[in-house]
């Protein structure tokens, strides 16, 4: 778990943007990892560990995803009275969208966009890009179609460019 | 994958690897404390059920402690019961007792 606890976190941070939600899925993946397959061979750790990481990461956003679909039932009804003028106001001293575009890339232009793709795509890019899985080992990882994953993984990577196109990435 | 596209990809990979070098001292404290709160109590949990075992002899014994301090208590109770009767039986003792006195004062040979 030691080798692979740092970037397990970090892929938990860019995938919620938040520390404690990511620290909360890092632990409930160690749980079962130390739980359920600590029996099996340590060289199968690393991949089962990812797996469980993900499978949780994936959960999250569905909880996220019913979560925000009733808040913004309940709450539908006072967008407009609740807006604060003051935030909504344009910056006219901060930064233009031109400077803060001049900007390099920093790590967190990086995470928002990764955090911006849809779940699966989310996902077919991490094991992908990060992990350096080929797309049999993603299939398997993802349990889904090796097509799947080529077409989750293109059209992550297509919208990755579009974003940091304005980036030195 | 295009040219262009692989370099992207290695240029992404090596960004998430300077994060990955780069996360600070505290975070990195509190993984490792997930990490070790997380073995601890998974540690516990796998041999929690060598905690029965003591248990359920210690459970044993009480339970045969109960028995038997049960048991011999009737026993007292039926032999108190006995020597009762005998008692009462001897009570003819009580009613000859002017008897046995006189008896005792003439030493009659028995």
């Amino acid at each position: 778990m030691a080798s692979v606890e740092r970037r397990a976190y970090r892929k938990a941070e860019i995938a919620t943007g938040n520390l404690d939600d990511a620290m909360d899925i890092l632990q409930d993946a160690m749980y079962k990892l130390a739980q359920k397959y600590a029996g099996h061979p340590a060289n199968e750790w690393g991949p089962l560990f990812h797996t469980i990481l993900h499978s949780r990461i994936m959960d999250y956003h569905r909880r996220k995803t019913v979560r925000n679909k009733y808040f913004s039932w309940f709450s539908s009804d006072d967008k407009e009275g609740d807006q604060d003028p003051i935030q909504s106001a344009v910056d006219l001293y901060g930064k233009s969208p031109e400077e803060e575009m001049a900007q390099d890339a920093s790590m967190e232009v990086l995470d928002d966009s990764i955090r911006q793709l849809p779940a699966r795509q989310q996902q077919a890019f991490m094991f992908r890009a990060f992990e350096g899985l080929d797309v049999a080992q993603t299939a398997k990882m993802m349990k889904c179609s090796e097509g799947s994953v080529k077409t989750h993984y293109s059209r992550a990577l297509a919208k990755l460019k579009v974003k940091l196109s304005d980036y030195k990435i | 994958m295009s040219e262009d596209y692989e370099k992207f990809v290695f240029n992404l990979r090596n960004r998430f690897e300077e994060s990955v070098n780069g996360i600070d001292a505290a975070t990195l404290s509190r993984v490792r404390q997930t990490r070790a709160q997380v073995l601890e109590k998974s540690k516990h949990k796998g041999k929690s059920y060598l905690i029965w075992f003591p248990a359920g002899a210690l459970a044993s014994v009480c339970m045969a402690l109960l028995i038997f301090s049960i048991v011999p208590q009737k026993n007292v109770e039926d032999q108190t019961f006995i020597d009762e009767i005998d008692i009462i039986s001897d009570l003819d003792l009580y009613e000859n007792l002017d008897f046995y006195e006189w008896l005792e004062q003439h030493e009659l040979p028995s």
